[in-house]
């Protein structure tokens, strides 16, 4: 390849690689290396072998010192349970095609510029959804109901690791009628996911918000994924989206919980390795709008 | 509950992206003591390297995004941001000095999962061995480098060889180290090529 990066050809970037993995390079050169990174992913693999080779040296059966765990916690928690703007806000927006975003107020010192520093600015919530909401733990804990959770002596969470246990309990007579009760309600709202969000062709998936905020996703016809992958629902907040849990290779339905104050705009699903990512990395396979 | 000892690396940040603290406990009970001695080996100065390891931590949990677990392992995500971290104060004048002024410390054993630990140990063992088999001519840089924080201009002055080749013998010496690992039953992750 003979492409130009600041007037150095890209066989001369090859030579630095191994020392960028050491952090070896002087700056001016880190940041011609960092600049063809961004457009070469051959280089940007090369590394990557580097740089879990460097881990490997660095390797040792040191423990962790507890004293540095107090103090990154106390810095951490605060003890209050997290609000959905500060769990939009730490999240950068997904870097996927086809996953409509509608446009969302941002403060004015966040229009002037996309540093890092200023997407991680807290965007403000509305007065009245300022109340905390209650996410303990991950937010996909709970079956269908806590009370039949607890009943069946199950902890739904939404690791794939547990995604099979959920299969199992769907199949349960006594989680089916709790999910067919909870449809039944009257004030259940259900949102069609569609491919592409647009409601011709009928949904492929439907997810029931309940009064109680003891959700479901039904999927109707979503396809099998290869074991190597997983669906994961999102919940747009704010602009940016947040992860609802792993739904698994193959759901048919799935409890969740979330707030029923939470302000989500936007319910998506994209298929996404197994373990899950923090943001999506694929185009949603279905999405659907909450009307608010 | 999420099964934090049985959950993996990437499922513990898509956690930590949640808010979820006990899975940064579970990152940091897993990785904590790399991070750690790795920031020691470097800056070989304790207060230092508690302060890289308490930064490095709260990076993840204030920018989990960052983490990508298709580019590689967790582990070497933290380590290669402690190593950076690291060599950016060793870099400064002021540290050089403190830097002068080796310390080390026992490290505590309590509440360190020992079978992480035995595991741990015997890694390094191997991979001793690894650095060991490589040549000399390669070993040298990367050490110097790596553990001594120093550019590829200083290391080809301190070994008085021209800067062309080390920066080779650094890039052959790392695909080498790799195989040897390979060799010797230990999978570095990392994307193909």
């Amino acid at each position: 390849m003979n492409s130009h990066n600041g007037g150095i050809h890209h066989d001369q970037i090859e030579e630095l690689l191994g020392v960028y993995a050491l952090d070896a390079l002087d700056p001016e050169e880190k940041v011609l290396v960092e600049r063809h990174l961004e457009e070469c992913p051959r280089c940007s693999a090369e590394v990557a072998q580097h740089l879990e080779v460097a881990g490997f040296l660095a390797n040792s059966g040191t423990e962790a010192p507890p004293q540095i765990w107090d103090r990154i916690s106390e810095k951490i928690g605060s003890g209050e349970a997290p609000d959905w703007g500060k769990l939009a806000a730490r999240l950068p927006k997904p870097q996927v095609e086809n996953l409509s975003t509608p446009v969302v107020d941002q403060p004015e010192s966040s229009q002037s510029g996309n540093s890092a520093a200023e997407e991680s600015k807290v965007i403000p919530i509305e007065r009245s959804r300022r109340s905390r909401l209650v996410m303990r733990s991950l937010s996909i804990v709970a079956g269908a109901a806590a009370v039949l959770a607890v009943f069946l002596g199950i902890q739904v969470n939404h690791l794939n690791s547990q995604v099979s246990q959920l299969q199992a309990l769907s199949k349960k007579p006594l989680y089916n009628q709790a999910v067919q009760a909870a449809l039944e309600e009257p004030t259940t709202r259900r949102i069609p996911l569609t491919p592409g969000g647009t409601p011709a062709g009928g949904s492929e998936v439907t997810i029931a918000l309940t009064s109680s905020g003891r959700d479901f996703v039904i999927s109707q016809n979503l396809s099998g994924l290869p074991s190597t992958k997983t669906y994961q629902l999102w919940g747009e907040v704010h602009g940016k989206f947040v992860s609802l849990g792993l739904l698994g290779s193959k759901p048919t339905v799935i409890p969740f919980v979330i707030s029923p104050n939470a302000p989500v705009q936007m319910f998506a699903i994209t298929a996404e390795p197994t373990g899950g990512v923090v943001q999506p990395t694929s185009s949603p396979v279905v999405q659907g709008t909450v009307n608010l | 509950m999420i099964d934090l000892e049985s959950a993996s690396d990437a499922n513990l940040v898509v956690a930590i992206a949640r808010w979820h603290e006990p899975a940064m406990a579970e990152v940091y009970r897993r990785h904590g003591g790399a991070v750690y001695a790795l920031a020691m080996k470097v800056l070989l100065n304790e207060n230092a390297a508690e302060e890289i390891t308490q930064e490095v931590f709260l990076d993840l949990w204030q920018h989990p995004e960052k983490f990508d677990s298709q580019r590689g392992s967790l582990r070497s995500f933290l380590l290669a941001r402690t190593h950076g971290k690291s060599v950016d104060l060793i870099r400064s004048e002021e540290s050089r000095k403190q830097r002068e002024t080796k310390t080390t410390r026992e490290t505590a054993t309590a509440g360190y999962d020992i079978e992480h630990q035995v595991w741990d140990m015997a890694v390094a063992e191997k991979v001793k061995k690894c650095v060991d088999d490589l040549p000399e001519e390669m070993r040298k840089p990367i050490k110097l480098a790596y553990f001594g924080g120093h550019t590829y201009r200083e290391v080809a002055e301190m070994l008085d060889t021209p800067e062309g080749t080390i920066k080779s013998r650094i890039r052959i010496g790392l695909s080498k180290l790799r195989v040897n690992l390979v060799e010797s039953g230990l999978e570095p992750a990392g994307a193909g090529l």
